[in-house]
């Protein structure tokens, strides 16, 4: 069965503030849809990715620690 | 004029029934470009591949985010390259039943999240060294194990207890619910909802009444639907 997609309103964005940078690392580098083959790759079930071009294949947690994103501590900022 | 450097990076996935603003610069300033493939059309860059940073994650979202003001996309990871635009269409091609199902999903919903932390810093495992303890390298790793597996169990019964008091109340409104358990050392538990989008209103105003003892509650969406569309297609 077809779900019809009508127009939509604007969606409300909570702009009151920028989004804590933890719940944009935790989506953009642990989730979404991977393409196998690509960046990132599954190595006895763990995903590895490139930092750079010339870079080893690291885990997600160091790629996290070499950008110098923290994961935690406090609800807003960065 | 094609570079033989670039690349192509991928953003997302969608029907094809918006084409990205002209000026919509993503990662490494790049500007926002689309291909169509019948009924789909993925979002991309085509840029030489470069080194992560948190400008480039910042981004990856804000093209996201635009894609899905419009009708809500399937977000990629971040960090997703392919060779060029004939392996993008042929991506397009080989996994469109994958796609369409992932786009009949979440279609027409977001995804919002609520992060409970906790409200001031606690350490969960003393580190233990070799030297501290005397014990060879090996025997203290093992120690520092078995030290972090205990912590974790009680940690773990503690996030599921705390979670559990802040679910029932945002589930109702919610068509799909994951919760991750202590996902670092200082968060509590993550929860993250697929909900319709036009109930990103009623959601915000349920998690602003809930107080959780012993507990800071952090609100945030409408995002792309990242937590619904966990998948690997072949690239």
């Amino acid at each position: 069965m077809t779900r019809i997609q009508h127009s939509e309103e604007e969606l409300p964005w909570d702009d009151g503030g920028d989004f804590a940078l933890v719940d944009l690392v935790n989506r953009v580098l642990d989730r979404g849809v991977v393409i196998h083959g690509s960046l990132t790759i599954s190595v006895a079930g763990v995903d590895l990715v490139y930092v750079g071009l010339n870079a080893v294949l690291t885990s997600v947690s160091t790629a996290r620690r070499i950008l110098g994103i923290r994961t935690g501590h406090g609800s807003t900022g960065g | 004029m094609d570079r033989p450097e670039d690349e192509i990076y991928l953003y997302c996935i969608r029907r094809a029934d918006h084409a990205p603003p002209a000026d919509l610069p993503g990662v490494g300033g790049a500007p926002t470009l689309h291909l169509e493939r019948g009924e789909l059309s993925a979002w991309y860059a085509r840029l030489p591949r470069r080194a992560p940073d948190e400008a480039a994650l910042r981004a990856h979202e804000a093209v996201v985010r635009e894609a899905l003001r419009t009708a809500t996309p399937v977000p990629l990871r971040f960090g997703m390259w392919i060779a060029d635009e004939d392996a993008l269409a042929a991506l397009l091609d080989r996994e469109r039943e994958r796609f369409l199902a992932l786009l009949a999903r979440v279609g027409g919903r977001v995804e919002m999240g609520v992060r409970g932390v906790e409200p001031e810093t606690r350490e969960a495992v003393a580190e233990a060294t070799s030297t501290a303890t005397g014990l060879g390298p090996g025997r203290a790793y093992l120690e520092r194990r078995r030290a972090a597996l205990g912590a974790g169990e009680a940690r773990d019964a503690r996030a599921r207890r705390l979670a559990g008091l802040v679910r029932p109340a945002l589930e109702e409104v919610a068509e799909e619910v994951v919760t991750v358990l202590v996902p670092d050392p200082r968060t509590i538990f993550e929860i993250s909802f697929l909900i319709a989008r036009g109930a990103v209103r009623d959601f915000r105003a349920r998690a602003d009444r809930l107080a959780i003892p012993g507990v800071e509650l952090a609100l945030s969406g409408p995002w792309a639907p990242y937590s619904f569309v966990m998948e690997g297609v072949e690239g």
